[in-house]
Order: structure tokens, then sequence, then C-alpha cells
């Protein structure tokens, strides 16, 4: 029973986060579109999304492949860390305006691999 | 309008079963409505206050106020829906402890953390659906489609709830119990998943590779992928820190009714 336990926070500690060099993508939102609307990272990578609403509303970041949901006031900044995620392709939209505000992320291995 | 309907439809769904279930619940074993009604009340206040103070909170946490808030009263919120799943088993049992001054403690603490979990769904889905309406001011043409399409979604969310409650509340006894137990079982479960993907977002926990795909059995944005969502927070792609929070909860909660059971047959025999 202790030794499963033990086992157990063992296994929850490697979930704690190690603070090594971030990656770091940008992501701006002006008239309701977002600047890059296409990302290309490196699959199997953890990152960090920086999204700079320049609109005077609000827009929610959200995608359903990256289970990811952001509301991110006008005017303001904030962050959201994506990854490890598979080589593919995952669409993301702005839930309050998705009829212009459309993105996606692009996950591939590189070349080398 | 369609898209209104869709977002205010989403926001209803959740808070709405977390309604229906704790209603028929609690009215089935105790009739007075008037908490219910309040903390709806306190829900739809606490809502704006939250909206209201949303950049702020946001900020908070090295930007991550909305991840950590959130993702804290996910938690509490599941730990609440235990205490109802609990407190559902030993009444139907034992009803007669009820009204013993033994449990008066737990019958309070019940529907106090029963009030709790309504408030909390309706600040978290109203304070988006404010936050989304505060768009209308700089979408004049779109106005009349929005409020029309929130009061579509608003209709078929709540329209959901009172579906559901009067579903549930026909059930036999048993039936009943049972329904009840499992359905806020996999909310509790769902809840606090998603309170570990949000501080997973947040960057507090590491994050792995998705475990599985169902996205193309039940599309998370298709209407069965939404109400899964709402009622088991479903994820078409979920991690394994996710699958494993999920799993943990359960096993958690089958433990709780195994000791509640354990407890009830001892105290038979004596």
């Amino acid at each position: 029973m202790r030794t499963g336990i033990g086992i157990f926070l063992l296994y929850i500690s490697s979930m704690l986060p190690v603070y090594a060099d971030e990656v770091v993508y940008q992501l701006k939102i002006t008239n309701h579109l977002f600047y890059p609307d296409t990302i290309e990272v490196p699959a199997g990578v953890r990152f960090k999304l920086l999204i700079d609403n320049q609109d005077a509303t609000p827009e929610e970041f959200e995608s359903f492949e990256l289970n990811r949901e952001k509301v991110i006031m006008g005017q303001s900044k904030t962050s959201v860390f994506i990854g490890p995620l598979k080589a593919g392709i995952y669409p993301f939209f702005g839930e309050f305006n998705p009829e212009t505000a459309q993105g996606k992320i692009i996950a591939s291995t590189p070349p080398n691999k | 309008m369609l898209t209104t309907v869709i977002i205010i439809l989403r926001e209803f769904l959740e808070a709405a079963l977390l309604i229906s279930l704790l209603s028929v619940l609690h009215l089935k074993f105790f009739s007075k409505k008037i908490w219910i009604i309040a903390a709806v009340v306190v829900g739809g206040i606490g809502s704006f206050g939250y909206a209201n103070s949303f950049a702020t909170i946001s900020n908070c946490f090295e930007g991550n106020g909305q991840e950590v808030i959130t993702g804290l009263s996910l938690l509490i919120t599941g730990g609440c829906l235990a205490m109802q799943i609990a407190y559902l088993n030993i009444l139907y049992r034992q009803p007669a402890h009820l009204t013993t001054a033994n449990n008066t403690a737990l019958f309070v603490a019940t529907i106090v953390s029963a009030a709790f979990i309504i408030v909390m769904a309706i600040v978290r889905e109203g304070a988006e659906i404010l936050l989304y309406y505060s768009t209308i001011n700089v979408q004049p043409g779109n106005s009349a489609s929005m409020v029309i399409g929130g009061m579509i979604g608003a209709g078929l969310g709540v329209c959901t709830g009172v579906l559901s409650f009067v579903v549930i509340d026909q059930l036999r006894l048993k039936s009943f119990v049972i329904t009840i137990t499992l359905l806020l079982a996999f909310m509790a479960a769902g809840l606090i998943a998603e309170a570990i993907q949000l501080f997973i977002q947040a960057g507090w926990i590491m994050g792995s590779e998705s475990v599985w795909d169902s996205s193309s059995l039940i599309p998370e944005p298709s209407v069965a992928g939404q109400l899964l969502y709402a009622i088991f927070s479903y994820e078409a792609t979920p991690t394994r820190e996710e699958v494993l929070a999920w799993l943990t909860s359960m096993f958690s909660l089958v433990c709780l009714l195994l000791w509640i059971h354990n407890r009830q047959q001892i105290g038979g025999q004596k």
C-alpha cells in the first residue's frame, strides 16, 4: 500500500513543470483576425503562445483540438501553454468572432528525426 | 445568429444540467425551493461582479488568473458534488437520519455545498456570456441577431435542464438514486479533469501528448459532443494527466460509496 502510494506520488511529481528555456510564439488579434493565421511548431515540444488582443473588445481564443480556451480582454495580452503536440494540424478560432478569427497550428516532426 | 445560439447554449447547458440534477435530488427529500432560487440569484449577481473584475482577475498569478481561479472553483465543486453523492446514498438507506440532531450538520453542509455548486456554475458561465455581450456595442448591425440568438440558446439550455429534471423525477427511488449518483459522479470526475487541464494550460502542470483521439467518433463541436462535455467534460483528445485525474476521481468516489455502505451495514448489525 505504501509502495503504491509512493509510486503514485513519484508519478505525480513528474507532472510538475520543468523551468527550462521556454519556446514562445506570438499571436496577434486585430480587427477580429489572427496574425499570423498559421503557426508552425515542432511536434513533441511544449511551448507558450503569447496572445495580444489589440481590439477594443474581448475575444476568446479557443480550440477543440488543442483543448484550450481563454478569454483575452480588449487591449491586453495573455499566454497559454500548449503541447506537446503530435504531428498534425490544430485549428483554433475566436469564439466571439468565429467567422473571421480563424487560424491553425501545424506541428511537424523535424526532418532529421 | 447561429453562432450566438451555439455560444449561449454551450454556456447554459452545463449550468442547467447541474441545477436540474441538484434540484431534483434535494426536492425529492426536502421540499423547500427557496435556497435554489437564492443560489440562482446570487450566482447571477456574482457573474456581473466576476465579469466586471475579469481584467484584474486575468492578470493575477502572472497572467494565469483565469485558469487558477476557475480551476480551483472546479476542484471545490468536484468535492461538493462528492458530498452530494454521499448525502444521497446515506439518506436513501436511512432517511430517518435526516431528522436526528446528529446529522443536522450534514444536512446543512450538504445544502450549503449544493448552493455553492449552483452559484459557481452560474458565475463561471454567466460571466462568459456577459463578456460576449460586451461586444454588442461595437457590432450594432448584429445586435438584434445576438439578442435573439441568445434567447434561443438560453431557452434550449433551460429546456434541456427542465427535461432532465422531469425525466429523472419520474424514476423509482432505487433507479433515481443510481441515476443521480452516476451522473453526479461523472460530472465531478469531469470537472476535476477539466481543472487539471486548466492548470496544464497555465503551465503549472506539465502536459503530455493526447492519449487517444475520438473526434472521428464524437466530434467535440457536435451536438452529442457538447452534451457529453456538459455532463462528462468530454474531450476528444485528452492528455494522460486528464485521464489520470478522471480515473483517480472516479476511484475515490467508488471508495467513498463502499465506505458508506460498509458503515451502514455495521450500523445495521449493532
